[in-house]
């Protein structure tokens, strides 16, 4: 039986990363192990405990605190959800990490988006864990945005990727994260389209979404 | 009545809860009706919530401590539940990352007792309001401060140079913490640091 996925996204008014595109090529990374069971930009009109239906939740939202006032009740809710056991995958966009409580959650925190802005090539590379999220996935190279990240000490994560910035200088551009009963992971790369049909990309997004609903 | 949750433990590695329950008690007389769990591995969410404030003066966490319980108690604060972290319940930051950050903190350990100054900090908060500066031998708690809670330092503590955070508070998604690491025994509570207690108490149900 499919898995249940809640997928939020901007679709309407997009700072820099419309979901519109993104939304098909995950629908074919994720549809053979997923029913999309709700797809909506508007994540703030979740009721509390709304979560509790998914296995999964991926965020691709690069509106996050503009929708405030509910942004808060999100924050509260998501923590709930995950350290109860529910599953969060946040792709790309570093939002949700406004508020404190999130981003220790998340593990980090943007500082900024280093220059030069977009399509930036970057060498993504398997940490070496083994970790099953990473079964299968080799390196990879995109155009795409790099970030600068704080990264939060206390928080026990497991860096899946890293970017080689030089020859002997990698930082972590993906992590899994078991908080509390439930798993979180976040993903760097994916500033655009083109990053969602790279085949190795997809076998990572595809395991992550995986790890994160109990799956692997 | 409001109803509080103290976990601790009557048998005890290093700090028995004998003693410092009935010293709590006498502290929130009239304002909650304090409760003692010994078997706090196995709390839920269900049973948190039907406490307005839960007290952790755990002693022995990193035995009895479960996943399920740190979930609980994340959950049950998120949600809008009241932590007190009071010395020794600091500790359980130790052995879940999840409860360091919930408290702001992962303890480190300490050195030997030492006589320590406690002095209010330019923070403006009901809880420490009048607090009065004072001195006592005391366990210097050393932590590592995570660098994303939102806390404010209330109290600092100095011996030896450094300067310790020895008081914090903070809100979590609905809820609130509140840090006190003076209270190894029932003699460390001196004046102020019961005023704090106090304080904290009230802050969490709105009362101040």
């Amino acid at each position: 039986m499919k898995k249940k996925l809640f997928l939020s996204g901007d679709y309407t008014f997009p700072l820099f990363h419309p979901l519109k595109n993104v939304d098909t090529e995950i629908f074919d990374i994720l549809g053979n192990d997923f029913e999309f069971a709700l797809n909506t930009e508007h994540f703030e009109s979740l009721e509390d405990y709304e979560y509790e239906k998914f296995d999964t939740v991926l965020l691709y939202n690069d509106h996050w605190i503009d929708k405030s006032p509910t942004v808060h009740q999100q924050v509260q809710s998501l923590i709930h959800y995950v350290v109860n056991g529910g599953g969060l995958l946040v792709v790309h966009n570093f939002e949700p990490g406004v508020d404190y409580e999130m981003a220790q959650m998340l593990g980090g925190a943007l500082k900024k988006t280093l220059v030069p802005q977009n399509h930036r090539h970057i060498d993504y590379v398997p940490s070496g864990t083994d970790h099953p999220i990473m079964k299968g996935v080799g390196p990879f190279s995109l155009e795409d945005d790099l970030f600068d990240i704080h990264h939060d000490r206390l928080t026990e994560k497991t860096v899946l990727l890293n970017a080689k910035i030089e020859e002997d200088i990698e930082v972590p551009m993906a992590w899994a994260i078991e908080f509390g009963m439930g798993r979180v992971v976040y993903i760097a790369p994916g500033h655009d389209v083109s990053a969602f049909k790279d085949p190795e990309y997809r076998k990572l997004l595809r395991n992550a979404a995986l790890w994160t609903a109990g799956e692997l | 009545m409001k109803k509080a949750l103290l976990l601790g433990d009557r048998v005890a590695l290093y700090h028995p809860v004998t003693g410092v329950d009935e010293v709590l008690r006498g502290i929130y007389d009239g304002v909650f009706d304090i409760t003692l769990e010994e078997d706090y591995g196995k709390l839920t969410l269900e049973r948190l919530k039907q406490y307005d404030m839960v007290i952790s003066y755990c002693d022995r966490w990193r035995e009895k401590g479960t996943k399920t319980a740190a979930a609980a108690l994340v959950s049950y604060v998120a949600d809008g539940g009241n932590l007190l972290a009071l010395h020794n319940g600091l500790v359980m930051g130790s052995s879940s990352y999840e409860l360091a950050l919930l408290l702001g903190a992962r303890f480190l350990g300490h050195p030997s007792q030492v006589l320590i100054d406690y002095s209010k900090t330019d923070v403006d908060h009901q809880i420490s309001e009048r607090f009065e500066d004072f001195k006592t031998t005391e366990e210097s708690y050393m932590f590592d401060f995570d660098d994303f809670t939102k806390k404010q330092v209330l109290v600092e503590s100095r011996y030896a140079k450094s300067t310790i955070p020895a008081v914090w508070c903070h809100k979590y998604g609905w809820g609130k913490v509140v840090c006190v690491v003076p209270g190894h025994q029932t003699e460390s509570f001196h004046g102020p640091v019961k005023k704090i207690l106090y304080k904290a108490g009230l802050w969490f149900i709105d009362r101040i």
